[in-house]
């Protein structure tokens, strides 16, 4: 195929993608891009990056922190390129990225154990200490609003492993319940439950200092 | 409007975006004081989403970057791209190391004495003899590149005529 003709799908493609959101239009449009990058068609994969590239940093975001996120994404995104004859296409290509994304991170988190850096999930930052954005109007709000959000970083840091996981994908990377019993291989009950005790431990510690 | 305010299992289900019951979804959508009780944990958790998305990298930046890293020795190109060319590849690289060997060795042997025309011929010997072997893959794509045995000959023998 000329690289003429393949841009001419890609942007196919694109139109379409802009004119229809449903998930099945979606799933099925990452699938025939992915086809297409295993042909070595780079313009497709840089779309399935595109596409997914915000969804792989904040999963990456919750297991390595702040400054690694970036970097284990970007891996996650090349081990996606090697792998891509695996993917068949039965799960959505976003979850499949959710799971290489979160094995390059334990990898990563695992390495840094055997070398005896702190494994927190928060790239060691302190929560206290974090800048927060300024979008409450006066001062006072504003200084309220740093607090609650330090207190939430502590809280969550609080919960148990698989709790915080599933609370931190859930809020943070902004996945489907599915999504996420499929990434972590549970079902979406044991998603449920461990959100909504992870949730309710979380405001009772908010709740427990106002 | 169902009276009963919410329960505190009501708005952690509520925060964590699971079904409610038909009822006590009504309720949470005309009860400004449960709603407010959800947005609390709500909008913390909405400025720390931000205030990570914040320390995110250039998107733009970052697809260039992972699109460059695929040409780095770190990535391996998907095995139906690789498949036509490499093999080939391959192939050339393997007959052109065997007959370099061939002809490094037939040198040191007899460091003193020259080369003669036989030695050449039993080293283009091994070489078509590789190429002939169709267990090797890929060398079906070198047969239009290297003279087949016949044209080797048929130079040879111009050669010697025009000695």
């Amino acid at each position: 195929m000329s690289t003429r003709e393949r841009g001419r799908r890609l942007k196919d493609v694109m139109r379409a993608s802009a004119m229809r959101t449903a998930d099945g239009d979606r799933h099925e449009e990452d699938w025939a891009l992915s086809v297409r990058a295993q042909e070595g068609d780079r313009d497709a994969f840089g779309e399935l990056v595109r596409r997914h590239q915000k969804l792989v940093f904040m999963v990456c975001r919750q297991y390595v922190g702040a400054d690694d996120a970036d970097e284990a994404a970007q891996e996650t995104f090349l081990k996606a390129y090697t792998k891509l004859g695996t993917y068949d296409g039965r799960s959505k290509l976003s979850t499949w990225l959710v799971r290489i994304g979160i094995n390059t991170c334990l990898d990563l988190l695992r390495k840094r154990a055997r070398r005896g850096i702190r494994v927190d999930g928060d790239g060691g930052e302190n929560p206290i200490m974090a800048v927060l954005p300024d979008d409450a109007a006066d001062p006072e709000r504003r200084a309220i609003q740093r607090q609650t959000v330090a207190r939430l970083a502590y809280a969550e840091a609080a919960l148990p492993a698989q709790q915080r996981e599933v609370f931190r994908l859930r809020f943070y990377a902004e996945m489907e319940l599915d999504e996420i019993a499929e990434a972590l291989d549970v079902t979406v009950g044991t998603v449920k439950k461990q959100l909504h005790r992870a949730v309710h431990r979380v405001r009772e510690e908010l709740e427990a200092v106002r | 409007m169902n009276e009963r305010h919410m329960t505190d299992d009501e708005i952690a289900r509520a925060v964590a975006g699971l079904e409610l019951d038909g009822e006590i979804q009504r309720h949470l959508d005309a009860c400004l004081g449960c709603r407010r009780r959800v947005e609390a944990l709500k909008a913390p958790l909405a400025a720390r989403r931000r205030e990570m998305l914040d320390a995110a990298p250039d998107w733009e930046a970052q697809r260039e970057q992972i699109l460059f890293r695929l040409d780095g020795p770190a990535a391996v190109v998907p095995r139906l791209h690789r498949r036509h060319w490499a093999r080939a590849l391959l192939a050339a690289a393997a007959v052109l190391i065997a007959a370099l060997g061939l002809w490094l060795n037939a040198g040191r042997r007899s460091p003193a004495t020259p080369r003669t025309d036989a030695q050449v011929e039993r080293v283009l010997d091994q070489v078509n003899a590789t190429l002939a072997d169709d267990r090797v893959p890929g060398f079906e794509a070198l047969d239009q590149l290297v003279p087949s045995p016949g044209e080797i000959a048929g130079l040879q023998t111009h050669k010697k005529s025009q000695g």
